[in-house]
């Protein structure tokens, strides 16, 4: 709550300019949103990569923020958003990874005995089609319609796929709390 | 597959994620300062560039307008100009011969001459001294130039004037050719001519009035001249007796501004 008070509060020094503001807004945040550009990126770098791209957004369109919901729910949208077109632009490069190339030699794990890091590497191998879809839907809680007009494809493909990256998120995470419920 | 299963499984997925808060890079946060102060430099010299072209191309309009005014201006001032230069061409170059010419036929009326140079003589004595007392040398010069050119003279009316001048010149050569005698030049040969074919009539003094009438006929030809209308202008806006500012034309028919800064003065004292 602190906390949200006090982003809120930089709010305005951002949208003058205020380079101290700013780096205020980036130490509350960028621990945070990193952690959101993990779940979409294929690896840290390129985590890092989205998050730094995500905060150039922030700054730049400050004036778009019209105050509806948390400036910090605002910031997160940026950042999913950059993700968004992160995966736009690697497929355009064809660089979407076919989901039988890569499970092999990957190990099981108990959902709950996984830290959030093991966690986040069982995501970060799941084809970038399914990963954003299930980020999007499961983690962030976006419709299907929202995915399918974000990433420009069905709503039936949306849920197509967000099954299947389901079924092989719960295939690698076999014996977990998930199974003994 | 449940639905209730998979709902229970992002949820699952959410409550691990919340509160996830990787270690971010130290560098990070200098590179994202280091593009915002590039951004902004951007932003400056665009700006500034925005600033830069805004003015030439009003520059240009400007310049434009400034042509074709100046154009305007030019095609239709000259008309003054020309018109009085013009006279001055055509003078020297047809008086040798008609002064000549002109003489013979014009002898007859002679006759009316004594009395239009009393008269002339009476109305613009004062005009006169006010003349001589301004332009001195440059006016006796002037008269005779004047004098001169009259004959051609396309107005009508003035070809009226141009007849006494003509009667008057007569004898007026001779004096003319005295003064003309101090500078060789055009005029003497003309004078010459005139008073070998003409005999003395009248007095020089008497031919001086002449031709100062002859000067006071040019200058009162120019009433509808630009001077009068800027005085009008003047006169609407500035209802007092004495104006502000007032316009005359000169000889050569370049425009004069007489400032009355007295009353400016004056004014100012008012306001006070």
């Amino acid at each position: 709550m602190e906390q949200t008070i006090t982003i809120d509060s930089l709010y305005e020094g951002c949208k003058e300019g205020s380079r101290q503001a700013q780096e205020k807004l980036y130490r509350a945040l960028a621990s945070k949103m990193l952690g959101v550009c993990m779940r979409y990126a294929n690896n840290t770098f390129e985590a890092e990569d989205m998050l730094q791209m995500g905060f150039m957004k922030v700054f730049g369109n400050i004036e778009s923020y019209r105050g509806e919901g948390s400036f910090e729910g605002w910031i997160r949208r940026i950042m999913v958003n950059t993700a968004i077109a992160a995966y736009r632009k690697n497929m355009r490069g064809g660089h979407a990874v076919e989901i039988d190339e890569t499970h092999d030699g990957m190990q099981t794990f108990a959902m709950d005995a996984l830290e959030c890091e093991d966690l986040l590497q069982i995501i970060q191998t799941l084809p970038a089609g399914y990963r954003i879809v299930f980020n999007m839907y499961a983690l962030e809680g976006y419709s299907h319609k929202e995915i399918a007009e974000a990433l420009h494809i069905s709503e039936g493909a949306s849920k197509s796929q967000l099954s299947r990256a389901r079924a092989w998120l719960k295939e690698k995470i076999k014996g977990g709390t998930y199974e003994s419920k | 597959m449940n639905p209730n299963e998979d709902k229970g499984f992002d949820r699952q997925m959410r409550d691990k994620f919340e509160n996830f808060k990787p270690e971010v890079p130290t560098g990070l946060w200098d590179k994202i300062e280091a593009q915002l102060d590039a951004q902004d430099g951007h932003h400056m010299v665009s700006m500034a560039r925005g600033r830069r072209r805004l003015p030439t191309w009003w520059l240009a309009v400007a310049a434009t307008l400034l042509v074709v005014c100046g154009m305007a201006y030019w095609y239709s001032r000259p008309l003054e100009v020309t018109y009085l230069q013009g006279k001055a061409v055509i003078q020297e170059e047809d008086s040798r011969k008609p002064v000549a010419t002109y003489i013979p036929e014009e002898k007859p009326a002679t006759t009316v001459d004594p009395l239009d140079v009393e008269r002339l003589k009476r109305l613009f004595a004062k005009k006169r001294s006010r003349i001589e007392r301004n332009e001195n040398t440059r006016g006796v010069e002037k008269t005779r130039e004047v004098a001169k050119e009259s004959p051609n003279e396309t107005d009508p009316s003035q070809w009226v004037t141009t007849k006494d001048v003509l009667e008057t010149e007569k004898p007026a050569e001779g004096k003319i050719g005295a003064v003309a005698s101090d500078k060789p030049e055009d005029g003497t040969i003309v004078s010459e001519n005139v008073v070998a074919n003409v005999p003395d009539i009248k007095p020089p003094v008497i031919l001086e009035d002449e031709e100062e009438t002859m000067l006071a006929s040019t200058d009162g030809k120019q009433p509808f001249g630009l001077s009068n209308i800027l005085n009008y202008v003047v006169g609407t806006v500035d209802q007092r007796e004495e104006k502000l500012v007032t316009f005359s034309n000169d000889n050569e028919g370049s425009l004069k501004l007489d400032f009355n800064f007295g009353l400016a003065k004056n004014k100012k004292k008012k306001i006070k």
